[in-house]
């Protein structure tokens, strides 16, 4: 059902973008009153029904709307000012009949397809998944962020990239997308080149089904602008183990040597303090099989005393902002810290085990993350430590390798593998003149980049256009007014100021 | 009379400059302090807020006032924490967040009114499970 909580303040979960609502609007599973619970296809359904109401009131009244996540962007990709529409509660995971597969769909594959509403939160979706009554029907997700707080469809929309380098980010995990965009039915997309549900299933959930590459993919990571991504197939793994090494602290020689050969490891991440060439460390992990008896590891990212005592929100930047410290010194700090605290050192578990923080985010607190190529990244090392030196900024990196994605705006694009560097920063003047500079600096260094969409400061249009592309930029944007029907009214919806000043807007 | 006494013992002279100055850095950073929360305590998450906290709604917001000495109170009824039907979920967080201008406001007035910010979210239900068959 729908409950409209009205005009109201709402601020991201890193509290670096605010705005004013016209209203916050949740849609849940609940029935009608007095109905019975709601099962099944009914609930993909009839979602998909209460959605596309809100966006038909919307068009009525001529306010713009979202879909929202957990809110963990910290760009202001996923914000309105008019009605922003909580999909939390959207947390609905199915197993798919074998008599709605395709037939060229791999029988030994359709146990391991699920359909998740878009709501799911990833720590959800591992327990749905991970934890289930017969040991044998046990799966895992093929690759997470870091955290387990996004919901799904944010999760995928935004490009989370994680660190598996022979698979790939979240989209890649996606074979079906049900998609509301308020032209009166629901779409089911999927691609051409690898159909996967049968129009029976379509039926079912009262949508029209799209078979298209070009749509599918540039569906895939839209943040928002294609409509209401209501629910998702997703293809899993039977369940694993990643086996962590002990970490590997090294000199950033050492590491840019390593860069330079093979990888074959199956997550591959590194650290490194941009002051100090001595100082970097690689934790690189391979897939072993799933040990029932295998203890839970302890979980990272406790920041917590066994008494409850832990850093106020406030506290890591009036760290960083400490007058009579160097940035070199509160660098080292943080690197030493970073080696305690938050990263995965000699463990073994599930990909629900290991990767599950959902910290609040510290207030003050912003990040920058763009994806190079993996035959750049010694190179971007070198690059952006010269950046953060020359404007002492008290950050370290940490660098996550993933195979390229086939999203048309994915920012892991790059071939052979994209390198993510992630840059945690102080929110104020000098995030923008880091990313102003650092682009500079890799255009001078011939290194094509492409920055987070939801971790930047500066995506105008020149600079997706340098980063994607004019054919992947049309592409996008002829699947866009694909699914709208050419309707450009309806589009203006689901344009914000991000998207507009992207280039990405109704033109 | 105490008041003409001290003002008499006390020779008039032109505040210094540097004295001037911190006068003015301290009612700056009383300002901003009043609109800040430096002490906030937050309860829930079923591992602590690092850990599992996957609320369904946003955070909502609410001042709460404490009045002569505790002998009145405003309550908070959460009446949000409800899906559309009418089922009540429970509260996933709470946050209660104190100002400076809550603690101006406590101490001037000797304890008689004392204000809070209470923030809350919900938790999620079990989603719905099963075989789309």
């Amino acid at each position: 059902m729908i409950t409209r909580r009205g005009a109201t303040e709402w601020n991201n979960v890193h509290l670096t973008h605010h705005a004013r609502l016209d209203d916050l609007i949740s849609v849940d599973n609940s029935p009608d009153s007095g109905g019975p619970a709601r099962r099944g296809f009914e609930v993909l359904r009839e979602t998909a029904r209460e959605v596309e109401s809100i966006i038909a009131d919307a068009r009525r009244w001529g306010r713009p709307m979202r879909g929202l996540g957990s809110g963990w962007a910290l760009t202001d990709i996923a914000v309105t000012e008019g009605w922003l529409l909580d999909t939390k509660l959207l947390n609905g995971c199915f197993d798919v009949s074998s008599r709605y597969f395709c037939r060229s769909y791999p029988e030994e594959l359709r146990p391991l397809l699920v359909i998740t509403q878009c709501g799911t939160a990833m720590g959800e979706l591992n327990v749905f998944l991970e934890v289930a009554r017969h040991p044998g029907a046990r799966r895992a997700l093929k690759t997470a962020g870091i955290g387990a707080g996004q919901t799904v469809a944010g999760a995928v929309s935004g490009n989370t990239h994680g660190a598996a380098i022979k698979f790939g980010s979240t989209p890649e995990f996606v074979a079906g997308i049900q998609l509301v965009v308020g032209t009166g039915r629901s779409l089911w997309i999927e691609r051409q080149s690898r159909p996967v549900l049968n129009r029976d299933f379509a039926d079912m959930l009262g949508a029209r089904v799209v078979r298209d590459d070009d749509v599918f993919n540039s569906a895939l990571v839209s943040f928002g602008a294609f409509g209401v991504i209501t629910a998702l197939a997703i293809e899993t793994d039977p369940i694993y183990h990643l086996k962590f090494d002990p970490v590997r602290e090294v000199s950033q020689f050492a590491l840019k040597t390593r860069l330079g050969k093979p990888i074959d490891d199956d997550h591959f991440e590194f650290i490194f303090n941009p002051y100090d060439s001595a100082e970097a460390m690689v934790a690189a992990a391979r897939r072993v099989p799933w040990k029932a008896d295998h203890p839970a590891p302890a979980p990272l990212w406790i920041i917590r005393s066994k008494s409850g005592f832990a850093p106020g929100d406030r506290t890591a930047v009036g760290f960083l902002k400490t007058p009579f410290l160097s940035a070199r010194a509160k660098a080292k700090l943080q690197f030493k810290l970073y080696r305690e605290n938050a990263i995965l050192d000699d463990v073994r578990g599930s990909p629900g085990q290991l990767f599950t923080a959902t910290i609040t985010y510290f207030e003050g607190y912003t990040e920058s993350a763009y994806g190079v190529s993996l035959d750049d990244a010694a190179k971007t090392l070198d690059v952006s430590s010269e950046v953060v030196r020359e404007l002492k900024l008290p950050a370290i990196s940490q660098v996550r390798l993933v195979k390229p994605t086939q999203a048309t705006l994915g920012f892991t694009r790059h071939e052979p593998a994209t390198a993510v560097f992630e840059f945690g920063l102080v929110n104020n003047q000098k995030f923008a003149e880091f990313e102003k500079r650092l682009r500079a600096s890799l255009r001078k260094a011939g290194v094509e980049y492409t920055f987070h969409w939801s971790k930047n400061s500066c995506l105008d249009e020149p600079t997706v256009c340098e980063m994607y592309g004019k054919k992947r930029i049309d592409t996008w944007l002829k699947a866009r007014e694909w699914v709208f029907e050419g309707d450009k009214e309806l589009m203006r919806l689901f344009d914000n100021d991000h998207v507009r000043r992207a280039g990405l807007g109704v033109r | 009379m105490l008041l003409r006494r001290l003002s008499r013992s006390t020779p008039a002279r032109r505040p210094r400059r540097g004295a001037t100055r911190a006068i003015l850095a301290l009612v700056t950073l009383l300002s901003a302090c009043t609109a800040t929360s430096y002490h906030v305590y937050q309860v829930g998450g079923t591992r602590g807020r690092e850990q599992g906290n996957q609320p369904s709604t946003e955070w909502q917001s609410e001042t709460l006032n404490s009045l002569v000495w505790g002998a009145v109170r405003q309550d908070l009824p959460v009446d949000s924490c409800r899906l559309g039907d009418g089922t009540r979920i429970a509260i996933d967080e709470i946050r209660i967040r104190r100002t400076v201008g809550h603690r101006a406001a406590t101490l001037f007035t000797l304890g008689f009114w004392s204000p809070v910010r209470v923030d809350w979210r919900c938790a999620k239900p079990p989603g719905p499970r099963g075989v789309l068959n």
